[in-house]
């Protein structure tokens, strides 16, 4: 349904996005997964064509066949609202303040859609519905600020998901929110993308997150997508360095038998910070933290595949594990 | 007696209205914490964990209630005895970038802590044996704060905290605002000097893996009241609170599961 | 384990004239606009191309060109450029008292609210708003008719014009600042209030403070010029650019330099001042500072 190909979005002389494959199946769950300044908003953003203004984007972006790099705003507006579906991370500055939610989110079907004033309002009060937010008629009449985070964001996803698009990308959404907040909002997306047979492109910094949604996940550190793979895959069994370091660096919550065992252990750590943009080195961008570096790493590593789709960018992978069964294909 | 007592505590911030009955933001909160000990604070956005540790450390003035730092109650220290509190008590914020005054360079942040509560201004080489205990060298001292990194202006923090030698050091989510592959790092930092200097760590946090990883004991906040509190396996392990059980259950569903 | 990798890039070595060809375009040019300005001031303290006060009706309304009056002359044979080299001398003087003073006043109000609890800050706020209503210029009628028009009026009617607004503009970055960690951090070190206020706050609003004083310079400069232009300023013999214009008013057809000149000199100054205010805020921010490779 989405398929890039050759991605390069680049400002000034940075080139901060360089994806040469990437897709994402109709109705299929991709998470990216990246830090600050790994590109990963940019992707996603690029997508949309909500780039910022100065950024060169090369390559293709095919959504459902139509070829979106290149396109006009016009065409892009077009394709934002009714075929894809965008939220973001604050809830509460994606809102305008000032007025009704009612209103906000007619307006989105307003967009697209040519429906009678009742089709409109009975619509607006189903898709309210569909995000189980309760009382959905007062709610028509209420202000972002009466409602609580969590509830802001599930208007937000209603608005997103009003024309039914086929896909909706969710860039941090719930970053801002409290974690008890966060599962109902990521069972909410996960119930929808089934519900309706929508894809969902998940960019986050959190993997567990990312675990918890993803059927796939796509790793991203400076702007290359290094690894990509099933989540379960992925994440149990990283063959990218930085994969591995990530999962490593920032274990969750230990079994209940386990939390003494793992108190004041030193955790992980990936040596260095996250280069600014412009200085990361040449050839493998991970080059500088890595743990296993090896001369060949100069050169920007090779795409790697093995049978099972699971892809990675890496001269020194981590091994395979017994159970990975398939040769790997280096693909030129 | 504890080393930090509290009892009784209520807490509103100043505001103009008048009318009506006011909200407390902390309520009726007791705890103690032993000298030497590790202690995460968690609670949602409003639960009134900042609040507390801000209070603590002699930031904000509590309307009602007992706070005691080593015997003497905090109105008492602050009143007659202030510097000794605050050489003996320091913080480290959530936001690197806003810790340290960009208008000033890391060597002048740096030492403002010594010049405040020493009354002397520290040598060169004292404040690269401070820097060098956190993991930094010398030649961030004449730069300014926006030439730094996260991690590295963090550091920074941690050391003009420690530079005076204080016993109990307080953390707000000092790992929040940090890239992922960083704040390993600073965690690992913060059990070091725990360590090494024996201080008592209250960490502020609402990522309760930190916490787990981190502290020995746990003190679960909600709405500005302590919901429970206890060595941290068991209250994770074993919550009294449904409260707890309902944070600790959504944590580790969103928690990664390698 | 050691952490080097560093966000921003160390300043290179520039050599001598680097540094000065790096400075941004508007402080160059504002720069050199002021300090024309400023010389031309100071100059007619020692020097004039003729006596400005002089009566020579003999050379009245002469055109620019004439020999030995390089702008022309006026209706009673005065030399333009005298004048208006004097006149620039009592502009500086009456803007940069008032503009200082109302800086210095305004500014202390803004961080006295800033940092006051809620039921202060409401209150002072209100009186500064209150301030900021008024319209200068009705301030400046009744000084003029209580204590007599002149400079003295002017420059009094500037400060409390202007005290209000300074007051109001601090007071929102101030705040700002005072949120930041930082501040905490100061506190948990023992630090006084005001100790930050001028310590932490004030060099963190400085260039604000600074972009502001330079806008502020050049609008008591046209204050002045209108005031005297209205009669309520400098009153003659004292040169000043607006009387100058007043005068210039009914012999605009007959003598058309007598208008061009104070104006066109109120407008470069003017732009000199915003110039070069624009061209400060640049390079007293750290982070443009250092972008623009100066630190």
């Amino acid at each position: 349904m989405l398929e890039i190909k050759d991605l390069k979005v680049a400002i000034g002389p940075h080139t901060i996005v360089d994806i040469e494959r990437l897709s994402v199946p109709t109705s299929a769950r991709l998470g990216i997964v990246g830090e600050s300044g790994s590109g990963k908003t940019m992707t996603a953003m690029t997508v949309v064509g909500l780039q910022p203004n100065d950024a060169v984007v090369t390559g293709s972006i095919s959504f459902e066949g139509q070829e979106l790099v290149g396109s006009t705003d016009r065409q892009l507006a077009d394709v934002r609202g009714r075929l894809i579906g965008v939220i973001f991370q604050d809830p509460a500055k994606a809102l305008n303040p000032m007025m009704r939610i009612g209103r906000q989110v007619t307006e989105a079907i307003k967009l697209h859609l040519d429906l009678s004033r009742d089709q409109v309002r009975d619509r607006v009060i189903d898709l309210l519905t569909q995000v189980h937010l309760p009382d959905a008629e007062g709610l028509l009449r209420r202000y972002p600020h009466q409602l609580s985070g969590g509830q802001q964001q599930r208007v937000l996803i209603a608005i997103a998901i009003a024309c039914d698009p086929k896909l909706l990308i969710a860039d941090e959404p719930t970053t801002a929110l409290d974690v008890t907040v966060q599962n109902g909002i990521l069972s909410l997306l996960k119930e929808l993308s089934e519900s309706r047979n929508m894809g969902l492109l998940f960019v986050s910094h959190d993997l567990g997150v990312i675990e918890t949604i993803s059927e796939t996940i796509g790793v991203i550190y400076g702007g290359h997508m290094v690894e990509f793979g099933r989540t379960n895959e992925v994440i149990n069994n990283p063959r990218h360095r930085y994969t591995r370091a990530l999962v490593s660096a920032n274990p969750g919550i230990a079994a209940d038998e386990h939390l003494e065992d793992v108190l004041n252990q030193r955790l992980e750590v990936i040596r260095g910070s996250v280069p600014a943009l412009g200085r990361f080195p040449s050839g493998c961008r991970f080059r500088g933290r890595c743990t296993a570096e090896i001369d060949a790493c100069a050169q920007l590593p090779e795409v790697s595949v093995s049978a099972d789709g699971h892809i990675f960018k890496c001269w020194n992978p981590v091994d395979q594990d017994a159970s990975n069964h398939g040769a790997v294909d280096v693909v030129h | 007696m504890s080393f930090i007592e509290v009892s009784g505590l209520h807490f509103r911030y100043p505001s103009v209205r008048r009318r009506g009955d006011l909200s407390w933001t902390l309520e009726n909160l007791d705890l103690s914490i032993e000298k030497g000990s590790s202690v995460g604070v968690v609670g949602e956005s409003g639960s009134g964990k900042s609040t507390l540790v801000r209070i603590l450390c002699g930031l904000l003035i509590r309307q009602e209630g007992d706070v005691t730092f080593d015997g003497k109650d905090l109105s008492d220290w602050l009143a007659s005895d202030s510097r000794e509190l605050r050489r003996r008590n320091q913080i480290v914020f959530q936001s690197p970038r806003r810790s340290l005054d960009p208008r000033m360079s890391i060597r002048k942040s740096l030492g403002q802590p010594v010049r405040a509560i020493e009354r002397r201004a520290p040598s060169d080489d004292e404040m690269i044996g401070w820097l060098e205990r956190v993991g930094l060298t010398d030649e961030v001292l004449p730069r300014f704060p926006h030439q730094l990194s996260g991690g590295q202006l963090q550091r920074v923090g941690v050391a003009r905290a420690l530079s005076v030698g204080p016993e109990v050091l307080y953390a707000d989510e000092p790992t929040s605002a940090l890239d992922v592959s960083v704040q390993a790092q600073v965690l690992n930092l913060l059990m070091d000097i725990r360590a090494d200097l024996g201080l008592t760590l209250v960490m502020v946090s609402h990522d309760l893996a930190i916490i787990s990883r981190t502290c020995e004991h746990v003190i679960v906040m909600k709405e500005g009241h302590i919901v429970e509190t206890g060595p941290m396996a068991e209250v994770l392990s074993n919550p009294a609170d449904p409260y707890t059980a309902a944070l600790v259950q959504a944590a580790r569903a969103v928690s990664l599961q390698a | 384990m050691v952490d080097t990798d560093f966000a921003a890039p160390p300043a290179e070595k520039l050599g001598r004239w680097g540094r000065i060809r790096r400075l941004p375009l508007p402080l160059l040019i504002g720069s050199f606009l002021v300090g024309s300005f400023l010389f031309v001031a100071f100059l007619s303290f020692i020097w004039t191309p003729h006596d400005p006060l002089k009566l020579v009706v003999p050379d009245r309304l002469l055109p620019p060109g004439s020999p030995g009056y390089v702008f022309g002359t006026d209706k009673f044979g005065r030399d333009v450029l005298s004048q208006l080299m004097v006149g620039a001398r009592n502009s500086l003087f009456v803007s940069l008292l008032s503009t200082s003073v109302a800086i210095a006043i305004g500014g202390f109000l803004g961080l006295l609210t800033a940092g006051s609890g809620p039921r202060w800050r409401n209150i002072l706020s209100r009186l500064i708003d209150v301030g900021v209503a008024l319209p200068g210029i009705l301030i400046a009628l009744v000084l003029a008719t209580s204590t007599g028009p002149g400079n003295q009026a002017a420059i009094v009617a500037i400060i409390f014009w202007f005290i209000p607004i300074v007051a109001r503009v601090t007071i929102g970055p101030a705040r700002q600042i005072l949120a930041l960690d930082f501040v905490e951090a100061a506190y948990a070190y023992g630090r006084s209030k005001w100790y930050v206020l001028i310590h932490h706050v004030t060099p963190n609003i400085g260039p604000l403070l600074i972009v502001l004083a330079s806008v502020m310079f050049a609008a008591a400069i046209l204050i002045e010029a209108a005031l005297a232009f209205l009669g309520i300023g400098a009153q003659p013999p004292t040169a000043s650019w607006g009387r100058l214009l007043q005068e210039s008013q009914p012999l605009l057809e007959a003598a058309p330099q007598l208008m061009f000149f104070p104006g066109v000199a109120i407008v470069l100054t003017v732009l000199g001042f915003n110039l070069l205010g624009d061209g400060l805020r640049t390079i007293l921010d750290p982070q443009q500072a250092s972008r623009s490779g100066l630190l």
